[in-house]
């Protein structure tokens, strides 16, 4: 981890005391996403940052920010695990301006954890298997594309579960293609529908899904 | 701030701790400011408990009812949902309408209990942020006093959302029933994996107030069970896996209790007066259907004592161990001096008549193995208190109504059991399950067990639903029946009836039809 890293952690506990103080006199419980947008800077010691259309590097590109920029960060969400100038995380960085991802490894925003509300309103959200993001899934509100990856070589299989709002599920997205790939997969949704789904990994052969799914979220039609 | 409400609150907590912890729509005192929400009647609309002058309207917002949360996919905010009612399906006239909030302290339901007239149809639809809700179908009790020909009922119960398919639902609504009564086990506080058609999205068992809002929205997302909520107005009752299995008086704790029976209230069509407070629910109530029913909806899980160990006969008859509660037992005895009614049907969770399987009354902490524990074969002297109570009060043609055990069964009442002529007191039905059990060959009892129990008439193990017409008359109950409730095919699926029973009105004692 860089010096960065360390100052950003010091930040990080002071705004999670801050959050606490207040959550607990608004008699809530204390919800460990901040409420609003925050502002970050492109590090990358030279090269422009890619912006990709899905937190992870198998998304498609969809622009680029120059290094040293300043940019308005409306939500976060995990993706794949990425080594960059902060070190390594599976945080990305919703960009408005570009209607896409980024990595937070190259994001300065002066801690390691989240600096904005969780996305939900973004137009692709997306869940991680737990322990580092070695299976993920993103859905497009859009055009109803759930895309499973496996981003991990551990010999198991990418895998999401998605439940539907006519009463079925789990229903299983199998990406069985390997480490570093991901598969596309077409949700059927009426008019006001919903799909609620998670991300694991798994075993094809044997069907078997491994206990680390995601807690799952709804994508809308 | 002593005595305010939990919003009033909120709000007021969280603006004394600034502007930037919430954003401005939260700190408006009006919810005209609630932020924009996908379509949230993802739970569909239901009614319930029809008097002759109201029934309860409800809906629950929810666009994301799956959230692990619990909380619908719902921001924290006050949402003002509008509601009609009107006496035709297209709203071309509409007879009442208003405006009630809801939010996150309340699950984001809506109870709705406006001012109608008796014994008429009514369509009502419930509005919020621009979304509009499918429209469903109620009724009035008809007014005191009145001599209704008919009333048709469907009861049914325990729909374990893995174990099946809910096409019981769809045999009710295509029955169009005045009234459904639903006995309990609405949902299930555990996970089943085996034979599942379909899982829960959390698997561990339910214990918190997020947790069984969760699970309700779950088991609501079935389109067939929207369908029936959306058809007639609803009687429920719970039974133990709303909370936890085979609970009673004295387990779980308080706090468990609390979560699971707002959480009751929250999803079910129940006035404000069943509310809960705290780790109680009034839950037991009566319904006048003019002059020809009545109907005592019974609470046999929040006031029970614990199970007797197995085999104690000693505990199983001790007068003072109660399956009611003293309170109940005596509101219920006090109804039975008055006879509004043609008929009594005393809608209830557990089998009522008893099950013998070894032909002997046994005696002592060691001779009644054979009875069932959790049911009324338990708690005999609360039984007898009550069967007794409506036999000295004259009470005209009582029936009592049971789920839980996922069979039919049809059975008459005695007040010995034992006691092969005895005079037939009542009789009862119950009703199989709408999933729980999954599919099932039938497996009726042994031509032994039928000799110790003459007073039992069917049973049928398969899913499904019984089918009431009440007269002046008499009684008919239709036994429904699904052919496979594992076939997620509706065209692939049958539902019939498989075995009908007549009572006669002032006639004692079940006649196959």
């Amino acid at each position: 981890m860089s010096e960065g890293g360390r100052v950003s952690r010091l930040t990080r506990y002071t705004r999670l005391a801050i959050i606490a103080l207040t959550a607990s006199t608004a008699g809530v419980l204390a919800v460990a996403s901040p409420a609003s947008a925050a502002t970050g800077k492109v590090n990358t010691a030279g090269a422009p940052l890619t912006v990709r259309s899905a937190p992870n590097t198998g998304a498609s590109a969809i622009g680029s920010i120059a290094d040293g920029t300043s940019v308005t960060i409306s939500c976060q969400t995990y993706g794949k695990s990425i080594s960059g100038t902060y070190g390594t995380t599976t945080v990305w960085d919703y960009i408005p301006a570009k209607g896409g991802f980024v990595s937070d490894a190259y994001m300065y925003t002066g801690s390691d954890g989240l600096v904005a509300p969780v996305c939900t309103d973004t137009d692709i959200i997306s869940q991680c298997a737990t322990g580092g993001c070695p299976g993920q899934a993103t859905y497009n509100r859009n055009d109803h594309k759930l895309t499973v990856y496996d981003n991990k070589g551990d010999g198991d299989s990418g895998v999401a579960m998605y439940w539907l709002n006519d009463g079925t599920g789990p229903h299983y997205a199998w990406n069985t293609q390997g480490s570093g790939s991901h598969k596309v997969f077409t949700i059927s949704l009426p008019t006001n529908g919903w799909v609620f789904f998670n991300a694991c990994t798994g075993s094809y052969s044997t069907r078997a899904v491994s206990g680390n799914c995601s807690n799952g979220q709804t994508g809308y039609a | 701030m002593a005595q305010t409400n939990r919003r009033l609150f909120l709000l007021g907590g969280a603006a004394a701790a600034g502007a930037t912890v919430l954003p401005s729509w939260a700190l408006a005192s009006s919810a005209v400011a609630a932020p924009a929400i996908p379509y949230p009647f993802q739970l569909g609309v239901a009614s319930g408990d029809p008097r002759p002058d109201t029934v309860v309207l409800w809906t629950r917002l929810a666009p994301g009812p799956l959230n692990p949360d619990g909380n619908g996919g719902m921001p924290d905010a006050t949402f003002n949902v509008d509601w009609e009612v009107a006496t035709d399906e297209n709203f071309a006239t509409v007879t009442a309408s208003g405006t009630v909030a809801t939010s996150r302290a309340i699950g984001y339901s809506v109870h709705v209990e406006p001012a109608l007239q008796a014994g008429r149809e009514y369509f009502y639809r419930f509005k919020t942020g621009g979304h509009i809700s499918p429209v469903g179908r109620t009724r009035t009790a008809p007014a005191v006093g009145s001599t209704p020909a008919q009333v048709r009922f469907c009861m049914t119960s325990c729909q374990h959302f893995e174990k099946a398919w809910y096409h019981a639902y769809g045999g009710i609504v295509t029955d169009i029933p005045d009234l459904v009564l639903f006995l309990g086990d609405y949902m299930y506080e555990k996970s089943s994996a085996a034979g599942a058609v379909r899982r829960y999205t959390i698997t561990d068992e339910v214990t918190t107030l997020a947790d069984y809002r969760q699970r309700y929205a779950q088991h609501r997302t079935d389109p067939n069970l929207q369908a029936a909520h959306a058809a007639a107005p609803w009687l429920v009752v719970f039974d133990d896996h709303e909370v936890d299995n085979n609970y009673n008086r004295t387990t779980p704790g308080a706090t468990r209790k609390a979560a699971a029976y707002q959480a009751y209230y929250e999803n079910m069509p129940l006035r404000a007066a069943a509310k809960p407070s705290g780790s109680s629910i009034p839950l037991y109530r009566q319904f006048l259907w003019g002059s020809l029913a009545r109907f005592h909806m019974l609470d046999t899980r929040q006031y029970r004592d614990a199970q007797a160990a197995v085999g104690d006969c000693t505990t199983m008859r001790s007068t003072s161990r109660t399956m009611v509660g003293s309170a109940q037992e005596q509101w219920l005895l006090s109804a039975f001096d008055a006879h509004p009614a043609t008929w009594d049907f005393i809608g209830q969770q557990v089998m009522f008549s008893q099950r013998d399987g070894d032909g002997l009354r046994g005696s002592g902490s060691t001779g009644c193995s054979d009875n069932i524990r959790d049911a009324w074969d338990g708690y005999t002297a609360s039984r007898d208190r009550i069967a007794n109570g409506w036999v000295d009060r004259s009470l005209p043609n009582p029936v009592v109504l049971s789920g839980d055990v996922h069979r039919h069964w049809a059975a008459d009442l005695r007040v010995d059991y034992y006691d092969h002529s005895a005079p037939i007191i009542g009789s009862e039905l119950t009703t199989t399950s709408v999933s729980s059990g999954g599919n099932t060959t039938n497996d009726p009892p042994s031509s032994t067990w039928w000799s110790y129990n003459p007073h039992v008439k069917y049973y049928m193990n398969k899913r499904g639903y019984v089918r009431v017409t009440a007269t002046p008359q008499s009684t008919t109950a239709d036994f429904r029946v699904v052919s496979n409730p594992t076939i997620y095919d509706p065209e692939q699926v049958t539902i019939s009836t498989s075995a009908s029973y007549v009572l006669m009105a002032g006639t004692r004692g079940l006649q196959r039809v």
